[in-house]
């Protein structure tokens, strides 16, 4: 399933991103295959969702989100989960 | 020796920068591009390095205008060559990703200190962080922990500055012989980045440990509802209601003794200087031209003083998340809104606030409609034209008219903006796709040193981009409209005095009179009588061609303008006369000038003329092309002509 079919409170991790303008900007975040994280928030009106990782809150578009495979996972401890 | 900072926005980079240089700083340009460039002193043991402060970024491939900025800075423009020692400031909090930028900077072989800060807010959050382990594994950069916020490890930094002075040490690279990628190979610099942080994962490996907290609910519970559907439009719209109270509340008092003092100033210079050409050009055009430019300061000061407040403690970025969807259909991105509501205050920083839009399009379709804000140069000519054919009643009780009308021009603007930028959407061709990623930081208390140098950074902008400009336009309008064909000029000097009238009048009301006819016919009274027919059809006699011609300098230049004209003083007990002046000028056939339909005509001519070459030349500056700044001046000129036509003749 892709990122922006995951709805506020629930857990995911990354299987791939599709390559486009910003997936190196995504992998500079720390967004990259194997991370785990949640979702945080989803603005109104279709607007942008946030996930949180790593002690960091990250907002991007759902179509943008949509470049991004995800699994749905039960809730943590993760390794990398703060 | 010139020491860079680096580091990740929201990691506190630029408290340390304040911290470091306090008042000791200047924005300036860097040579050859047009960005500003925060530097600042370091005094340390009787040697002052150069601190340069580099905008907030992840890693050393650019995204944006402003990450290009950082680049040239790290591989040096042709001036100024690599930074002699780099400062990487890193949010404790989060140590994995922010390290990507310190590794590339460290195989870029410049001699690095690691600054591991918000350690408060780490041990909030129950992770502990080694740095002594992580000292020992990176021995050739001195790591030095730090809480900004309050101060606490200046002077370690101040240590690591002087051990790194002497030894100048570069770490083992990360990646063997490193080579900068080009901006366009994205793939590769992804590739590069997870290498990175394998390799950092490798770096840090036993170094954190994290416990348990209940941090992460009490962070949900209020961006729930700074997000909500509903209440997170509410808080928005509540907050702008109350930073535009305060500010029309606060800024008016400053604004008068500003005002004030000038006109103080310039009537102790006229009387004290002996009289001549050299004292009426310092009285009537520098001394005004000065007053003009300080006026807008107390205004500008207080809306950034809430912007960055806002800024600071990290809702901004909540509320850009809400509004990018509502922009989008209009080519807008919600980092948009932060330019837009810059302009409500000037739109100089508001054009120079759209560098933090990634998408080239975006930015400029923000550039472009920013002027479409109503910025408070346009207040004084809105409150003088609503209370000259507004009637102060109200509305169903409550609501002012008057109130209403001025609500009513500053809506007019905002949907004009989103309308230009609709069509401009439209019609710019987009080269790159349009990505909104942002990182939405940690709400905090702002640190208010930090608020206080940002204000003074950005009046500091205002006055060098705009004041001199403001200045110059104001002695040339003074020169045309004190100067002109000396024949004609001599004649209707010789009639006004033959007028039955000037006969009846005091010395004083008859200084007024040969004032105002001189001011008929000098240059700019030519030139208004010129326009004249062009503006008729809005309602407008060659007078207020006058006043619309003077507005170049500013917009409120208009009102002074209407004084003179009208042979009114300028200062504030004659503000009344001015009122009545204008209420009782008549047309040629009798009829008065100042109706309700030639006001509102004029108010909205206001709402979209360009009439502000300030920005313009700004906008130049931005776009690196006379291009934008000419289409913005026509486009918005014929709207005001449209509208205003429009305004005159539905009325």
């Amino acid at each position: 399933m892709r990122l922006n079919e995951l709805l506020v409170g629930e857990y995911g991790r990354i299987k791939a991103i599709h390559a486009c303008e910003f997936s190196s900007r995504l992998n500079e975040f720390g967004v990259m295959e194997e991370l785990s994280f949640e979702v945080t928030l989803s603005a109104p009106f279709n607007g942008p969702m946030a996930i949180h990782f790593n002690n960091t809150t990250l907002s991007i578009r759902r179509e943008d989100a949509a470049a991004i495979e995800v699994e749905k996972v039960v809730p943590p401890p993760f390794e990398n989960f703060q | 020796m010139r020491i860079a900072l680096f580091g990740n926005p929201n990691t506190g980079k630029s408290t340390v920068f304040n911290l470091l240089t306090g008042l000791r700083q200047k924005v300036g340009n860097f040579p050859g591009i047009t960005v500003e460039k925060r530097t600042g002193t370091l005094p340390l043991d009787g040697d002052s390095p150069e601190i340069l402060d580099v905008p907030g970024i992840y890693s050393i491939y650019p995204n944006s205008k402003e990450e290009e900025i950082v680049q040239q800075v790290i591989f040096g423009s042709e001036a100024e060559g690599l930074p002699d020692m780099g400062i990487v400031v890193v949010d404790s909090t989060n140590l994995e990703r922010n390290l990507l930028l310190f590794t590339q900077l460290s195989d870029l072989k410049i001699p690095l200190i690691l600054v591991v800060n918000m350690m408060d807010l780490a041990s909030r959050k129950g992770i502990k962080i080694d740095i002594e382990g992580l000292q020992k594994r990176l021995p050739n950069t001195p790591v030095v922990s730090m809480n900004a916020r309050v101060a606490l490890g200046k002077d370690r930094l101040l240590d690591a500055v002087r051990t790194q002075r002497e030894k100048r040490s570069t770490n083992e690279p990360f990646i063997p012989d490193f080579t900068v990628l080009k901006n366009h190979e994205i793939e590769a610099q992804g590739l590069e980045a997870k290498e990175r942080f394998r390799l950092i994962k490798n770096l840090l490996h036993g170094i954190i440990t994290a416990s348990e907290t209940t941090e992460s609910s009490d962070r949900n519970r209020w961006d729930r509802w700074l997000t909500h559907p509903v209440a997170g439009y509410g808080i928005f719209a509540l907050i702008l209601l109350v930073i535009f109270q305060l500010v029309f509340l606060l800024a008016s008092y400053p604004m008068d003794w500003i005002e004030h003092g000038f006109a103080i100033l310039s009537q102790f210079v006229s009387t004290h200087l002996p009289s001549g050409v050299f004292n009426a050009l310092l009285c009537q055009g520098v001394i005004p031209g000065i007053s003009g430019v300080l006026v807008f300061i107390p205004q500008i000061a207080i809306l950034f003083i809430m912007l960055s407040f806002l800024e600071e403690s990290g809702y901004l970025a909540r509320a850009v998340f809400l509004m990018d969807r509502l922009v989008r259909p209009f080519g807008l991105n919600g980092r948009s809104v932060v330019p837009l509501l810059s302009s409500l205050a000037c739109a100089i920083p508001g054009v120079l606030a759209t560098r933090g839009i990634a998408n080239r399009k975006e930015r400029f379709i923000t550039l472009f409609v920013a002027p479409l804000m109503s910025c408070s140069a346009r207040i004084p000519v809105f409150t003088l034209l609503i209370s000259l054919v507004i009637p102060a009643k109200r509305i169903g009780g409550i609501f002012q008219l008057q109130g209403l009308v001025l609500f009513g021009l500053y809506a007019l603007g905002i949907l004009s903006a989103l309308a230009v930028a609709w069509v401009l959407n439209l019609l710019m061709k987009n080269e790159a796709r349009s990505y909104y990623l942002m990182e939405i930081p940690t709400l905090k208390p702002p640190v208010l040193r930090n608020i206080y140098l940002t204000v003074l950074e950005k009046i500091k902008v205002f006055i060098v981009e705009a004041g001199g400009i403001i200045v110059a336009i104001s002695v040339l309008l003074w020169i045309l409209a004190s100067y002109g064909p000396t024949a004609t000029k001599e004649k209707a000097q010789k009639q006004v005095k033959e007028t039955e009238a000037y006969s009846r009048a005091t010395p004083n009301e008859r200084e007024q009179m040969e004032n105002s006819v001189a001011l008929e016919n000098s240059y700019i009274g030519i030139l208004g009588k010129t326009i004249e027919p062009v503006i008729e059809p809005l309602g407008y006699d060659w007078k207020i061609g006058i006043a619309l011609i003077t507005s170049f300098a500013a917009r409120e230049v208009f009102v002074g303008s209407l004084s003179t004209i009208y042979a009114a003083q300028s200062d504030q007990e004659e503000h009344t006369k001015l009122m009545q002046r204008l209420k009782n000028e008549k047309k040629a056939d009798g009829t008065p000038q100042f109706t309700l339909r030639a006001g509102v005509s004029l108010m909205v001519f206001y709402v979209y003329a360009m009439q502000c070459i300030s920005t313009l030349a700004v906008v130049k500056k931005e776009t690196q092309s006379w291009f934008w700044p000419i289409v913005q001046a026509i486009v918005f000129g014929v709207m005001a002509y449209l509208m205003a036509f429009l305004a005159f003749n539905v009325l």
